[in-house]
């Protein structure tokens, strides 16, 4: 049983909110072309429920197995088949990691500094971001707190800033292209939330009322994601649609007494959400990796993913096909499909099978 | 030190150190020809002049005393000590026990040890102690008899309060564990004496309050003192890196006061208390980092005014970090944010100077730092023609110049005035301030938020006795927010006493 380096509930997930405010807040509208925001309003209900059930098979793991992840659950059986299933995640995990930050750069690239070489940033992104990873679960636990103080009321002063330019008649119809449309991007939507993930590998390093957290996480994250999306609705309407970061371009038209733009708050928080989920992402791995192969330390593979990060990053930089091959939402739904619902359940099934025969 | 009263104690004692050194193995013992031990003595301590050598002859009996000339209260040593020792009749009395019948006729009110280790003779002579050797005895006895010059309790120049006591700790320990006897007047308030540094052999005294100390923590402390590997102590700074968090950080889970009444409040709250002999600050651990905008003030004041400090504190410490580093970087990279009426009035100034503002801010607040530096060690009186040099040739000539633009003066001055609000949190500040310039000139907001989370984690990773730094923020206890930011009535706070163990992740 873990005892050290555990955190709260409250604190794993408010570090799952931040991460996924990340995801929410640097949504790309050209993603979801079929899918007017009105309809945006109403997906997050479908998401809602798509989330809970993906989860079954992480949680029915957890109720039987509650101070063990799936990897260490799969060691019982065999210790080959638990490195596999480490290498599997932790691949997945740097897929997400480099994912994260090739989108901070094409922001940044594209939006902050348009003139500027990312090259220097994304190296000092993932320096900065393997520091929070050295320093454990603990402090990120702790860090995301403080981050969400920082972040929750700056989301809530661009959007109050923005109330006097919503107009309602900005909203089109709900469902303007059939149902079909909408179930869809939930499903993307769900798939591109690595969260889920994170929840199946952490759980045995979270104390608390964990279930309640996870439908608090579920519900929070998408009532900041149906409102985010009615701000970017009824103020912009259908403008929204043709900018590459409608979010940004919303904060840019938020006014407050004499300032004219509050993008520059947009951008703290989409760097605060940014860096603790790159960190937590290159945590999970050094810590899956540490496990698997106990005779090397751990910031021996820190270095390593780090390193990794920053030449795979500089590859995408810059390159926006590239980026968009690596920021597909089929490749992303897949490997939430396997690291949430399949390799769960084969886990599952395997320990009943053990279980029948020892019986 | 022992007071002993009666022979057979005395013995028993005598047993107990003999039985000791059989076991330990080899010391160097005290010699019943006095002879030896003085040479001992000698060859120790070589010919330093203040070592003074009394022989005295009472009958047939010889004794030697030794002492530290400065160090000891030479009228107590006459009066109290000598007095009832020279007329005193040893004719019946054998060599061997003449060490014993000497302490005996000494008044009671002064502490009495006796040792047969030389060494730890020496160790206790150079503590102020007066030594006693007798012709015939295999041991020596050790007189407290300790007299420093010293300091009048004053008020700390750098802890100044209004409402507050106007009492400050010495240099003297015995003293300022005096002043905290004062105030705690229970037994609860217990101290442990832990010796450092190798060569110095400082005394640090653990005090705390043993109702309510985490029995861990107070183990963890005096083995982290114990264990400190340090030849010299001359001030409790010294200890700061062994109480303090292992991984490197520039904020400290250590605290410092130089307040008698700070350090009662500490303990009451079920924290460790460090007082170093020599120094006149004292320890506190385990430090959290809100405790750095709290002051004994609030305590005396009415609680909504003491919020209002405490928030105008925390405003004063985010000026002082960030406004240089906010100021190059809106001016350098995101000029957009900057108000239509303000705009031109600061692009107007900054034009008119030679360097990018980023080094413009480096090269002023450096002269800020050489100047503040050098009031800090100059006399006095010199003092005056510094600020005159400050304020007229840095301030009004530079800007006169061209050389540095005046919203970058008002920056800086802005930024000098809040950092001494929160005077603890002067070093962390001063090194955060030149990196978020640098930063901010380099990458702008952008790198400025994201040094700004590298810190935050750097400040949540310190967590040295289980009370993280950040507590009662992150991990967030709702029960201990009564005295966080907010300061709630006593009749609310007394209700229910705030240890620190409650707020332990």
């Amino acid at each position: 049983m873990i005892t050290k380096g555990r955190i709260s509930a409250f604190q794993f997930y408010v570090m799952l909110f931040l991460s996924r405010t990340l995801t929410t807040v640097t949504y790309i509208s050209s993603y979801t072309k079929d899918v007017r925001l009105s309809d945006m309003l109403v997906q997050p209900i479908f998401r809602i429920i798509f989330g809970i059930i993906i989860m079954i098979p992480v949680y029915l793991l957890y109720k039987k197995y509650e101070n063990k992840n799936l990897i260490d659950i799969a060691n019982e059986r065999s210790q080959g088949f638990s490195k596999v299933l480490s290498i599997f995640y932790v691949i997945v995990f740097f897929y997400f990691t480099v994912v994260t930050i090739a989108r901070l750069d094409v922001f940044t690239g594209t939006v902050v500094f348009p003139e500027t070489n990312v090259n220097f940033m994304i190296i000092f992104v993932i320096i900065f971001c393997c520091y929070g990873a050295y320093l454990g679960f603990e402090a990120l636990g702790r860090s995301s707190v403080l981050s969400a103080i920082l972040v929750i009321p700056a989301i809530i002063f661009i959007l109050c800033a923005l109330a006097n330019k919503v107009d309602l008649l900005n909203l089109s119809p709900v469902f303007y292209n059939g149902v079909t449309p909408v179930i869809k991007t939930a499903i993307d939507s769900v798939g591109q939330t690595v969260e889920y993930a994170i929840i199946a590998i952490a759980l045995p390093k979270v104390s608390g009322k964990i279930t309640k957290g996870f439908f608090v996480w579920i519900f929070s994250q998408t009532l900041l994601m149906a409102i985010l999306f009615f701000f970017a609705g009824a103020v912009m309407g259908n403008f929204a649609s043709t900018q590459l970061f409608p979010f940004h371009t919303l904060a840019s038209l938020a006014e407050f007494a004499m300032f004219d733009r509050l993008d520059a708050i947009f951008t703290s928080v989409w760097i605060m959400c940014a860096f603790i989920k790159a960190s937590l992402l290159i945590f999970l791995q050094a810590d899956i990796l540490s496990k698997a192969f106990p005779k090397v330390r751990k910031t021996s593979f820190l270095v390593i993913i780090g390193v990794l990060s920053i030449i795979a990053n500089l590859f995408v930089a810059g390159e926006i096909e590239r980026f968009s091959i690596i920021d597909n939402s089929i490749i992303k739904i897949i490997v939430t499909g396997i690291t949430v619902i399949i390799i769960p359940i084969i886990v599952l099934i395997l320990q009943e099978r053990r279980a029948l025969k020892n019986a | 030190m022992v007071i002993f009263m009666k022979n057979n104690w005395f013995q028993k004692k005598v047993e107990e150190i003999t039985m000791d050194e059989k076991e330990s193995g080899q010391k160097t013992t005290v010699n019943t020809d006095l002879d030896f031990n003085v040479r001992y003595f000698k060859s120790q301590l070589g010919g330093s002049f203040d070592i003074k050598y009394r022989n005295c002859t009472v009958g047939d009996k010889n004794f030697v005393f030794v002492m530290v000339d400065g160090m000891c209260d030479s009228l107590l040593i006459t009066e109290q000590i000598m007095n009832p020792i020279i007329n005193a009749d040893f004719s019946n009395v054998e060599n061997k026990n003449i060490v014993y019948d000497a302490a005996d006729r000494v008044s009671a009110s002064i502490d009495k040890s006796i040792t047969n280790d030389l060494d730890k003779a020496i160790a206790e002579l150079i503590s102020g102690n007066l030594v006693m050797f007798a012709d015939g005895s295999q041991f020596a006895v050790l007189f407290g008899v300790q007299k420093f010059p010293k300091r009048t309790p004053l008020e700390p120049n750098t802890e100044m309060q209004e409402r507050g006591s106007r009492e400050g700790f010495v240099e003297s320990f015995k003293d300022n564990i005096t002043m905290l006897r004062r105030r705690v007047r229970s037994p609860v308030f217990k101290i442990e004496t832990v010796e450092v540094g190798t060569t110095s052999k400082t005394r640090a005294c653990v005090c705390y309050m043993s109702d309510r100390v985490n029995e861990k923590t107070l183990q963890k402390v005096i083995d982290n003192l114990k264990n400190a590997k340090i030849d010299t102590v001359l001030g409790s700074g010294y200890l700061q890196s062994f109480l303090d968090t292992p991984h490197p950080s520039i904020f400290s889970g250590v605290g410092f006061t130089e307040r008698p009444d700070v350090v009662t409040a500490k303990m009451a709250e079920g924290k460790i208390c460090i007082i170093v002999d020599g120094t006149p600050n004292a320890i506190i651990v385990p430090y959290l980092f809100i405790e750095h905008f709290h002051s004994l003030d609030d305590y005396l004041k009415r609680p909504y005014y003491a919020t209002f400090i405490r928030l105008l504190k925390i405003a004063s410490f985010l000026v002082s970090v960030f406004l240089p580093g906010l100021y190059v970087a809106v001016c350098t990279f995101h000029q957009e944010i900057i108000p239509e009426s303000m705009i031109f009035g600061i692009t107007g100034q900054e034009s008119r100077t030679p360097f990018p503002i980023m080094l413009e801010a480096i090269f002023i607040h450096l002269v800020y730092e050489i100047v503040r530096e050098a009031g800090l060690r100059m006399p006095k009186t010199v003092g005056h023609a510094i600020s005159i040099v400050g304020a007229l040739v840095i301030g009004e000539s530079a800007v006169t110049a061209g050389i540095v633009s005046a919203p970058m003066i008002i920056v800086v001055g802005l930024t000098a005035v809040s950092s001494f609000v929160v005077s603890t949190l002067y070093e962390p500040v001063a090194v955060l301030r030149f990196a978020f310039i640098i930063i901010g000139g380099l990458s702008g907001l952008y790198g400025i938020m994201l040094s700004f989370a590298v810190v935050l984690i750097n400040a949540s990773a310190i967590n040295p006795y289980g009370v993280p730094f950040t507590s009662p923020m992150s991990p967030t206890k709702l029960g201990a927010w009564r005295d966080f930011i907010l300061r709630s009535d006593w009749r609310k706070m007394g209700k229910r006493q705030m240890l620190i163990d409650k707020m332990e992740k």
